[in-house]
């Protein structure tokens, strides 16, 4: 147990004081949870706030009418003629000329979104169904204020048999004073509280997320702490090579301790970064870390220990350093694309959403969610901890039982 | 000349001999543009599951069956799976996160509607998912102020109905005609805008990607996710690539062999520029090799042959030079592998290699700007998907060839320094 010990504290030792690793254990992905973090700040369980570009060519009050409609939705309203130079409308709503002359006169009109290619997908579906709300709600006004003047019997609309004749703009025509009114009338309606609305709140315990964070703090941990235990399979690697395993094993310790003390380091490692990575999580980003602070130290606890082993298997199976770090990097790219770390697994087809359940990355990830999303207990992870364990194991007896002193 | 050129076929040959280490760093970005590829489908279009959505009607009226017809029926249907449960199930499901979102309709949601009360509908978002419960809100949404619309065209006719239905008494004639006349001119005055579409909206995407404005003319080819990530990905393999090959240097030194070269008739001038021209060459045909992989494996269309060759060259003098001044300013080995492998991810980050900067909000895309990988993936992506051609990439070209010589010279007589004291 000593010897155990003693291996271990020093690989830790000897790992923390490494300048590179203690760049790519902690500021990596500290910079990577940033990035990601601001580059997706709308794609959380909140309604992105992006901004709408409004190209008005309408001289006539309805398209203003339309735009405060659109401002009271969830968005930032730039008019085109006021846009900073250099700057691209990202999502442009294009409102014809004669727009409110053709609305009151019930002539065909057509509005256009215009959509960047690459654009945030979120903001720009959102972008599109608050047009159509918007666009309805200008309607059922207008249609209020015509069934309201076909029922007081007004000269210049009204129904006949079963077809309509007239229309607004023909009463703003015909009858004069009638097209301030209208407008007044109209502006009334469009600022009238809904009568149907909709609350929205999140299922579970978990408390509100800041936006953006929720995914990239979970994802970087995984993905990061997968890479410093590839990594650090090459270190296990170069010293099979160097013949610092065989001198190890020439020592009281045996084979068996060699591999504890080597798995139990590379555990402190991990346990060293997922502490540091979720308190950057909890104080810098303030992402909640769940209700159930047992349930995530034992899912970690589980994913260090199925880490840890896959580096033993890394650096048992690989003979050259260099591969190792290269094949690490290709395999923690992967397993952290595929598991789920780069994009919620929601928008992937089914198939890959298997692949996902088939990594130790994507019952991670699936966890983590479980606990900080949720809100949920210990009970909820139990699965994902045995599957963890089980990853774990395997990786164990298969590298422990390939493990050469040398290469 | 002839011993820069002996040492730079010296190297290239090593590096065939013993090809792993470039091989498997030229897979790095071909790994991260299949698997983009493979979840995404090669146009970029998700194959999208149907949302899953639990639906509780606890009011089990007229409107309630209305909305929840709305939603099953059309597009709304193809999109949206939609199973009727219990407000019990439903809770236990949602916190089980089986399903994206739930929609409550509460208790007395037609006689509100009806009496012009107001009436709220709850959404319950699945947490763990970011796309899938927005869709449903929206949807959701979009129902709710139709409906809200549609009750108060229908207000008066909808009043009397209920005033009808309340009574005890069968209705009078009369009060049945008040009902079909005021529903009737609510009917006609809807009817130009369902059936006319008297309002139209469209919702496009650009011809053009804002990305790629500039380009004179350009033509918009079908979309391949290939072309657009590749770009990206490939600078991260290429600068690796570089890395590899000027971290021989370091190696060289520490195994002696380099003092070894210098005891020989070879400048240190001469034996740095050897190597940084190995870095070049052996980057220059892994990223023949990559392009290859692109037309081949990903049915990537290279676009315009000049604009490509261009484009790679001054890539790759970018990438050299780049490399070629960070090692020149580093101390030694252990420099290297703290500083190397952050910076190439830097400016890989922010030149939009993992998110492609399109995605970026405002402030990042101009921050992108000042990384080097930004140009080179950039200018890739419009010969890809744009076939743009040489005076469309010209600052692209620029920048790429100005980097690349204001970096490599430095960086080579850095490294001389370095070796000619002793360094490293």
């Amino acid at each position: 147990m000593h010897a155990i010990w003693r291996i271990a504290s020093c690989d830790f030792r000897l790992t923390m004081r490494e300048k590179s690793a203690v760049l790519w254990i902690f500021l990596m992905p500290l910079a990577f949870m940033t990035f990601f973090g601001l580059s997706f700040g709308g794609s959380s369980g909140q309604t992105p706030k992006a901004t709408l570009t409004v190209e008005n060519n309408d001289d006539g009050y309805l398209s203003g009418d339309l735009i405060s409609l659109l401002a009271g939705e969830n968005y930032y309203i730039q008019m085109s003629d006021t846009l900073p130079e250099g700057r691209d409308p990202v999502r442009t709503l294009i409102i014809p000329e004669r727009f409110t002359d053709d609305v009151l006169g019930r002539e065909k009109v057509e509005l256009a979104l215009v959509r960047d290619r690459g654009s945030n997908r979120n903001a720009g579906e959102a972008a599109s169904a608050a047009v159509i709300r918007s666009i309805a709600r200008l309607i059922s006004g207008l249609i209020e204020i015509e069934n309201g003047l076909v029922n007081e019997g007004s000269g210049s609309i009204a129904v006949r048999g079963d077809s309509l004749y007239g229309s607004l703009l023909l009463v703003t025509r015909e009858q004069p004073g009638m097209a301030a009114v209208l407008e007044e009338r109209i502006d009334t309606m469009l600022v009238r509280p809904a009568n149907i609305t909709v609350v929205s709140e999140r299922a579970g315990k978990g408390v509100e997320i800041p936006r953006g964070f929720q995914s990239s703090v979970p994802g970087s941990l995984v993905m990061f702490v997968l890479m410093t235990m590839l990594f650090s399979g090459s270190v296990l690697t170069a010293e099979r090579k160097d013949g610092v395993l065989r001198r190890i094993g020439m020592s009281p310790a045996g084979k068996g301790d060699v591999v504890a003390g080597k798995l139990i380091g590379r555990i402190f490692v991990a346990a060293a970064q997922i502490i540091f990575l979720l308190a950057v999580g909890k104080f810098l980003f303030r992402i909640s870390l769940g209700s159930s602070p047992g349930g995530l130290f034992f899912l970690m606890l589980t994913f260090a220990f199925a880490m840890g082993s896959l580096s033993i298997l890394f650096g048992a199976f690989l003979s050259d350093p260099d591969q190792v770090t290269t094949i690490g990097v290709i395999t923690s790219l992967a397993m952290s694309a595929l598991g789920g770390c780069w994009w919620p697994l929601e928008v992937v087809s089914a198939p890959m959403r298997m692949v996902a359940y088939c990594l130790p990355t994507g019952w991670t990830i699936n966890g983590i969610h479980r606990l900080i999303s949720f809100g949920m207990g210990t009970s909820a992870v139990l699965p994902h901890i045995a599957v963890l364990f089980l990853f774990g194991l395997v990786f164990l007896v298969l590298g422990a039982r390939r493990l050469k002193w040398d290469v | 000349m002839k011993a820069i050129l002996g040492i730079l076929a010296n190297d290239i040959r090593r590096r065939l001999k013993n090809p792993l280490s470039v091989i498997l760093m030229l897979l790095i970005p071909v790994t991260m543009t299949l698997i983009t590829g493979l979840v995404f489908g090669p146009e970029g279009n998700v194959d999208m599951p149907k949302i899953k959505v639990l639906l509780v009607d606890n009011d089990g009226g007229f409107f309630g069956g209305l909305l929840k017809q709305g939603m099953q029926q059309g597009e709304l249907g193809d999109m949206l799976d939609i199973t009727e449960v219990t407000a019990a199930e439903g809770e236990e499901m949602m916190s089980g996160g089986d399903a994206s979102a739930l929609i409550e309709i509460p208790e007395g949601f037609t006689a509100n509607v009806l009496d012009g009360k107001p009436a709220e509908i709850r959404l319950v978002k699945n947490p763990s998912e970011t796309f899938l419960p927005i869709v449903v809100e929206e949807i959701t949404k979009t129902m709710a102020v139709l409906l809200d619309g549609g009750t108060r065209i229908f207000n008066a006719p909808m009043s009397k109905m209920r005033s009808i239905v309340d009574q005890e008494n069968w209705p009078a004639v009369s009060d049945m005609e008040e009902v079909m006349d005021g529903a009737k001119n609510g009917v006609i005055l809807t009817y130009g805008y369902i059936a006319d579409s008297l309002i139209t909206f469209t919702d496009e995407v650009a011809a053009l990607p804002d990305s790629v404005a500039a380009v004179d003319d350009p033509v918009v080819k079908d979309f391949n996710i290939f072309a657009y990530v590749m770009p990206g990905s490939m600078m991260i393999g290429l600068l690796f690539i570089v890395e590899l090959v000027l971290r021989g240097l370091l190696r060289e030194r520490k195994a002696g062999t380099l003092r070894r070269m210098l005891a020989a008739p070879v400048t240190t001038g001469q034996a740095v520029a050897g190597k940084v021209g190995a870095a070049f060459a052996i980057t220059l045909i892994s990223s023949l090799i990559l392009l290859a992989v692109s037309r081949l494996g990903f049915g990537v269309d290279l676009g315009d042959p000049l604009a490509l060759f261009l484009q790679t060259v001054a890539t790759i003098l970018m990438c050299t030079g780049i490399i070629t001044f960070l090692y020149g300013a580093i101390s030694g080995e252990r420099a290297a592998d703290a500083v190397m492998s952050v910076m190439i991810i830097v400016m890989a980050l922010f030149g939009g290699s993992m998110v492609p900067s399109e995605q970026m909000p405002p402030a990042l895309q101009a921050a992108g700007r000042f990384s080097p990988v930004f140009w080179a993936a950039d200018g890739m992506k419009k010969i890809f998907l744009l076939d743009a051609g040489v005076s469309d990439i010209r600052i692209h070209l620029l920048v790429l060839f100005l980097l690349g010589v204001l970096t490599i010279i430095p960086g080579a007589l850095l490294i001389r320094a370095r070796i000619a004291k002793g360094g490293w």
